[in-house]
């Protein structure tokens, strides 16, 4: 504990916080069917985590809810970008 | 169960069915790293799975796991981006030099007439090689929608007759009009005829890319993989500017065949043309010979006794057949030596002695016109090399027509002088001159200016054009009208065979 803060989730969250300035920065490089849903994934999840952090401090009941809801979310994000992968068709322009 | 544990119960699911997915659909990861991704999925799992167990009060001893899956988590989030941003971004650094050295090294190379899309056909292999295609193939969109496959990288026979059969493709058609490339990253169950096809020859990947050049679509770039491929937007990029490239390449490989073959087309006109005068001329000879002599004999057999009216006639008759046959013969000559068909003798001669030996010939018409015919040639003259046959016929023509177009009291100066490597031979006249339109059109064939008494056939001095051509030289006038004319013929000294 830091104060009333798990380290736990401060650790995850700065990991999170660097993963997202690396995947912003090198964005380009990232394939679209990947980027779109697993970034979404991605969010989500640092959204739980921040969600963790708040809750031990501020409105617990109400963060305590939308931690597990954005973890949930990240699960249907990865469940949409794996099935991206399987039909597959990114269009670059319009269809 | 309260809210919190059910959200964590759907997460489950969640994560269960991305893991399903994900194993169906592992071949389409390409090279995304498999490890890091499953990671992802299972720890996923396992935390949402922890948290429902201890919001549900199930047990609270998996509380540790959860609190752990939030550092591991964003880890395994983490090296999977970090994964894949090296892998393309090191494969797209590399590729792009490559590809831009490909492209280069073909737009450096002449287009070989025999094979005009070798140089596209190598192209398409080495951007497929680097960018890990399978196949390539440009497609040109013909009428009724119909695609023809205008060059091709590996592709199989079959596969091509394939899609050429289908008798039209939506999807292949608007990606032809538009300006973004269709991006397929799975083949299967896409909604259009052409992609079926290359889903039933096994490629579950597809890059179609619009060619066009001044906004008018020239064809389709299309690349196929039989493995799942990413499409980063550097790739994109870089397929975006080959297809550009290759817009270009197609227009001026079509505007090269184009030029070729009208050239072989005006090639044909022309050689055509010369049959057709060499035939002509001939059979018009012949029986013109058979008039002349009968009309020789007439004029013999008649002899003074005759009466004067029959005599003019047939004098008058064989004038006509004398220039008839003159007409003719410079015909004959003029489409052989526009065929190729006359060689030259070439050897050296005196110019001067020449020059005042074909003048001499006309001495007598000079004379009886009352035009003063004078020569301006140097004591010594260097030798030059020219078909001796053919110099006449320069002068010849050239004089004939200054004779013809001279009024009496008139002059005619022959002169001739070296400059340089070159010879110059000039006639100049005190005729009535050629007004300024005309001048270029004199050696045009059957040319005849306007206003002249006397008229020619129209072709001494197209006949001359040539043979100047054919010994190297240039040939040029320049007239005042109602003064007079100078045509100069530049001949080089020596003959080199070309």
């Amino acid at each position: 504990m830091i104060g009333d803060f798990e380290i736990t989730d401060i650790l995850g969250f700065i990991i999170i916080l660097l993963a997202s300035g690396y995947v912003f920065a090198n964005r380009r490089f990232v394939p679209g069917q990947l980027r779109n849903p697993f970034v979404l994934a991605f969010a989500a999840f640092a959204g739980a985590i921040l969600s963790a952090n708040v809750e031990r401090v501020f409105m617990p009941a109400l963060f305590n809810l939308l931690e597990h809801a954005l973890r949930s979310a990240s699960s249907f994000f990865m469940a949409a970008g794996c099935w991206s992968l399987g039909t597959g068709g990114e269009k670059g322009g319009k269809a | 169960m309260n809210l919190t544990a059910f959200l964590d119960l759907v997460g489950c699911l969640g994560f269960l069915l991305a893991f399903v997915l994900a194993l169906r659909h592992r071949r389409s990861l390409g090279p995304v790293p498999i490890p890091f991704f499953f990671a992802i999925i299972v720890l996923g799992f396992f935390s949402t799975f922890s948290g429902w167990l201890i919001w549900s009060g199930i047990t609270e001893s998996l509380a540790g796991f959860q609190a752990y899956s939030y550092i591991l988590l964003p880890v395994a989030f983490f090296g999977f981006f970090v994964m894949i941003v090296f892998h393309y971004r090191h494969h797209a650094q590399t590729s792009r030099n490559q590809v831009l050295a490909a492209i280069h090294a073909v737009t450096e190379r002449e287009t070989n007439p025999d094979d005009p899309y070798g140089q596209v056909r190598d192209l398409l292999g080495r951007v497929s090689t680097l960018l890990r295609f399978d196949i390539a193939a440009v497609f040109s969109m013909l009428r009724e929608e119909r695609l023809e496959l205008a060059v091709h990288w590996n592709v199989d026979p079959d596969l091509a007759l394939e899609v050429e059969a289908v008798d039209s493709s939506a999807t292949l058609i608007h990606a032809l009009r538009g300006e973004e490339p269709l991006l397929v990253a799975r083949t299967a169950n896409f909604p259009d005829p052409v992609i079926q096809v290359m889903d039933q020859h096994g490629f579950t990947s597809l890059a179609i890319f619009p060619l066009s050049t001044r906004s008018r679509p020239q064809g389709l770039l299309v690349l196929g993989s039989r493995e799942g491929y990413h499409f980063s937007a550097e790739a994109v990029d870089l397929l975006k500017f080959l297809a550009r490239h290759l817009g270009e390449v197609l227009l001026n490989i079509q505007l090269k065949g184009d030029a070729r073959e009208r050239q072989a087309e005006l090639e044909r006109a022309i050689q055509s043309r010369q049959v057709f005068l060499s035939i002509i001329s001939h059979d018009l000879r012949d029986p013109l010979h058979l008039i002349k002599g009968a009309m020789l004999v007439i004029h013999q057999h008649l002899g003074k006794s005759s009466d004067q009216d029959v005599l003019r006639a047939v004098e008058t008759a064989s004038a006509a057949a004398r220039r008839l046959e003159k007409f003719i013969g410079d015909m004959i000559d003029l489409a052989n030596l526009g065929s190729g068909g006359i060689h030259l003798e070439f050897m050296p001669v005196d110019a001067a002695a020449e020059i005042r030996a074909v003048g001499e010939e006309f001495r007598q018409d000079a004379d009886r016109k009352g035009v003063a015919l004078r020569f301006t040639l140097p004591p010594r003259l260097p030798p030059m090399e020219v078909d001796k046959g053919r110099f006449h016929q320069m002068i010849r023509n050239v004089l004939a027509n200054a004779i013809r177009f001279t009024p009496g009291g008139g002059e005619i100066v022959l002169a001739a002088e070296t400059e340089g490597e070159n010879m110059q031979v000039r006639i100049a006249d005190t005729g009535e001159g050629i007004p300024p339109g005309e001048l270029p059109l004199i050696y045009d064939l059957f040319f005849r200016g306007s206003g002249r008494g006397q008229e020619g056939s129209g072709l001494g001095l197209s006949i001359v054009r040539e043979v100047v051509r054919l010994h190297g030289g240039q040939i040029s006038a320049q007239s005042t009208p109602g003064k007079g004319t100078v045509v100069t013929i530049t001949l080089p000294r020596v003959h080199l065979p070309q």
